[in-house]
């Protein structure tokens, strides 16, 4: 057989001294045959990323410095390669794209400036460059091409930009992919489009491509080959065939069982009274606006209703812009409304103000999405879990023991309280999260995208977290993500949300099992992984 | 109507109001301060019995109440009347039109000088963040921005005219020469080269510092990122890429500050005692000459106005989020 595409060979990467392990990777050996898909999987921090930076020769090297091993591609040394001629073989004979399409665009350039860019730095004719750019644009199936090209990126959505990214890094009909998590910032519909078209390409093409997730069913959907890497070290290569369905190292096998699944058993319900009612909610964004302009109108929520019951967990699951956190927003008063009504224990919370809307603010709280920036890094963690009860005029010993009696439901050591929120991965700063909403000895929980930012293993420990703590404390939970197996494990009933509107909603293992909207259906087919989490993906024969 | 056609005039419109406030607000704020031009010209005549300064405030219409005051005084700049100078016998609109174009010359230049060197000082410095050349453009730039204007004014007089010889201290242009045609201009050049760069050092200081934190954040974008993953050389990638996403909020700072300019050249033009408007208005101020000196407060927030309608323009371009949004 040829020499592989691209080979890495005992890579190793030094972390700067104060990191927690000496390398950010070590001895990684991995190989990638042209027309091939290799996966790196792994969880934040395995060192995926950086594996893939290092063979675009895009390592911030004034942090992290190369201390051993070799990448040769096509048979070029590249780690030998000085910038100028490592400056060649990007963009020319290896592309790249990232997570993030909303900001690795430049905000000031034009798309089709941006496409010709590549071909400059590479020495293509001036008259050439437009022609191919447009070609281009078409080729990842963007509509009106020719219009696209004299835009800039904010007129664009993010799967457009990502496709645009593509388009980029294909501009010179590279040898070789990198996906650096391309579609972890997009919506599921628009993942699985990106997740073909890329498919498509490498088939036309022949490319090799890297492909980094930390998603097991973008992997089932896309890799032929997997390699599942945890702290810097590849723990274990195989096909995906194999690795996905009889996985031989138990950190992939506990990386697997984590993955949230569709549940397919119903759960028993609430027979309780609702403690939230909402109906005929209508929320509009108004922008722009002044002496001569007539503001924009955005109907972000049109005319939904909704109860949830103590001891019940709602699902409010759709793509990004159905409205879901402006719901939350609403129920939590952060958001005043533009029509309907949104009932607490039978009283009106939309005109409430005073007393006795300092006394829904304790009944009703809040779980949010980033860990990292929801938290006041100034303030230790003790103090933010008490700053809620010290409101409301519980005093100051009460305060304290509660909240280290949450902080240890939780699962933390009560000394957390005396530590900083930076001093916590993300998992840890979720818990802390919910031991500051619980402090108050809430009724409601809103959690929106409350486990979105997790890496898959912390995020079954605190879906399991928040379920018992809803049992416990007898809670009615607003449950608001965009993952509907996350929706799947942890709600009782569920409202699939589009544009603003109600498009279905019921009992969770119906809906998700037995689909009515077709909106709901598409949503659900684009879901990564299907085949392989019905387990109709079959080990190939050896 | 088109949407930056309409942008502008909902700016006008705004603006126009913003400026009649501020002329009001002056006229109120310069009546609280003890005395008046009367008992000044009165003093200074040496003749200040109450019948004179009686019939000098009949004269000047300070006898009538201040709010009868300030609507003559709205309806005359209304009418594009700023009034008269008692004590210079001259229009006030006169006064500033022959002392504007000076003011104008003096600070524009040196805003043009201080954004250049700015930008490109602290472009350089960001480039070679953490170096030596970093380090010295930084302490250079801390210099000139700690350091008093009329300070820096008085020491680049002694050294480049008392000791050098090489530049002209005083005024606009040579007295009694009678330079013509290019001659004039090269000798007025050689009178604004000390005034400018004194005036600008302190503004190119902020640009430096401003630039250099800009491109550092900037540097560490996603889409620089893309464009090294390109394969970009490292030239577009600063200038392209780096340096045109990272002067946005220079504009945003310059465009506050090319307003201010007028005003603050004051104490420039007072060191090295250029005919502008700031000398007009410290004269003014000390000899209370109330109409000269609100004359210029509404030039100066004229021109503050009109530099923000100008940056608003030019943000539109340099931006195109700008324009989609409002």
């Amino acid at each position: 057989m040829s020499d592989p595409l691209l080979k890495i060979e005992k890579l190793t990467v030094a972390l700067p001294s104060a990191g927690d392990r000496v390398n950010a990777v070590s001895d990684v050996s991995l190989t990638l045959d042209k027309g091939e898909i290799l996966c790196i999987v792994g969880e934040s921090g395995s060192g995926k990323s950086i594996t893939a930076s290092t063979v675009m020769g895009l390592l911030p090297s004034d942090q992290l410095k190369i201390t051993g091993g070799s990448v040769t591609f096509d048979g070029i040394d590249l780690l030998a390669l000085d910038e100028n001629g490592m400056r060649k073989v990007r963009g020319a004979r290896i592309g790249m794209i990232f997570q993030e399409p909303m900001t690795s665009l430049n905000p000031v350039m034009k798309i089709g400036r941006q496409i010709e860019e590549v071909m400059e730095a590479h020495g293509i004719a001036r008259e050439k460059r437009q022609a191919r750019a447009i070609e281009l644009l078409q080729a990842v199936g963007l509509p009106e091409p020719e219009a696209i090209a004299e835009r800039y990126p904010f007129r664009l959505s993010g799967g457009q930009r990502q496709r645009v990214m593509i388009a980029m890094a294909l501009a010179l009909e590279p040898d070789m992919l990198i996906a650096d998590e391309p579609t972890t910032a997009l919506d599921v519909t628009t993942q699985a489009q990106i997740l073909k078209l890329i498919r498509d390409l490498q088939r036309e093409r022949g490319m090799g491509v890297l492909f980094i997730t930390h998603d097991f069913g973008v992997v089932a959907d896309i890799a032929d080959r997997v390699a599942v890497m945890q702290k810097g070290v590849v723990v274990e290569v195989g096909p995906a065939s194999e690795v996905l369905v009889s996985p031989g190292h138990p950190y992939t096998k506990s990386l697997i069982d984590a993955v949230p699944g569709f549940r397919e058993q119903a759960s028993a319900g609430s027979t309780e009274a609702p403690v939230l009612k909402v109906s005929g909610l209508r929320k509009v964004y108004r922008t722009g606006g002044g002496l001569f302009a007539v503001p924009k109108e955005f109907v972000a929520v049109n005319d939904v209703s909704f109860s949830i019951a103590r001891g019940e967990t709602l699902g409010l699951v759709g793509e990004s812009g159905s409205g879901k956190s402006t719901i939350g927003q609403c129920v939590m008063r952060i958001n005043g409304i533009d029509g309907g009504k949104v009932e607490f224990n039978g009283s009106d919370i939309v005109n409430a103000s005073g007393a006795a809307l300092k006394a829904y603010r304790a009944q009703a709280q809040m779980v949010f999405q980033d860990p990292f920036a929801s938290l006041n890094p100034r303030h230790k963690v003790g103090r933010s879990i008490m700053a809620g009860p010290l409101a409301h005029g519980v005093d100051t010993a009460t305060a304290r023991s509660r909240m280290e009696q949450l902080l240890k439901r939780v699962g933390l050591d009560a000394s957390a309280a005396d530590r900083y929120p930076h001093e916590f991965s993300g998992g840890q700063r979720q818990r802390i999260g919910i031991a500051r909403a619980l402090a108050v000895e809430p009724d409601l929980l809103v959690a929106d995208e409350a486990v979105s930012a997790l890496d898959v293993s912390v995020q079954a420990q605190v879906l399991d977290l928040l379920r018992e703590i809803r049992d416990e404390f007898h809670l009615a939970m607003l449950f608001i993500t965009h993952d509907l197996r996350v929706a799947s494990q942890i709600c009782d009933r569920v409202i699939v949300l589009h544009r603003g509107r109600i498009v279905e909603e019921g009992e969770v293992t119906n809906v998700f099992g037995d689909p009515q909207d077709s909106y709901t259906r598409n949503l659900l087919a684009a879901v990564p992984g299907q085949k392989w989490h019905r387990g109709e993906q079959q080990a190939l024969p050896a | 109507m088109s949407s930056p056609l309409r942008a502008v005039l909902s700016r006008l419109v705004k603006s126009v109001a913003v400026v009649l406030a501020i002329v009001l607000l002056n006229f109120l704020l310069i009546r609280l301060a003890p005395g008046d031009p009367a008992s000044v010209m009165a003093g200074q005549a040496g003749a200040a019995d109450q019948q004179f300064m009686d019939q000098l405030r009949e004269q000047f219409g300070l006898d009538k109440s201040i709010y009868e005051q300030a609507w003559i005084y709205l309806k005359g700049i209304a009418q594009g009347d700023l009034g008269f100078s008692y004590r210079q016998n001259t229009a006030v609109w006169q006064l500033i039109a022959e002392r504007l174009p000076a003011t104008l010359l003096l600070t524009v230049s040196a805003f043009i000088f201080a954004l250049i060197a700015g930008v490109v000082m602290g472009a350089i410095a960001a480039m070679n963040a953490g170096r030596s050349l970093d380090f010295i453009i930084s302490v250079v730039s801390l210099v000139f921005y700690a350091t008093p204007l009329f300070w820096i004014g008085l020491m680049s007089i002694l050294l480049f005219s008392v000791y050098l010889g090489w530049l002209p201290a005083f005024g606009m242009m040579t007295v009694g020469a009678g330079y013509t045609g290019w001659d004039h201009v090269l000798d007025v050049a050689r009178h604004l080269v000390l005034p400018a760069t004194t005036l600008g050092l302190f503004y190119m200081a902020v640009y430096a510092r401003m630039t250099r934190a800009s491109m550092l954040e900037v540097r560490d974008m996603d889409f620089v990122r893309t464009a090294r993953a390109k394969g970009l050389k490292s030239g577009p990638i600063v200038r392209r890429h780096i340096l045109r996403n990272a002067i946005l909020p220079i504009i945003t700072l310059a465009g506050i500050q090319a307003g201010q300019l007028v005003g603050g050249a004051i104490l420039t033009e007072t060191v090295f005692g250029w005919p502008g408007i700031g000398r007009l208005a410290f004269d003014a101020l000390l000899q209370r000459d109330y109409q000269v000196l609100l004359g210029v407060f509404l030039i100066t927030s004229v021109m503050v106005v009109i530099f923000n309608i100008i940056t608003d323009l030019i943000y539109r371009v340099v931006d195109p989020r700008m324009g989609a949004s409002a």
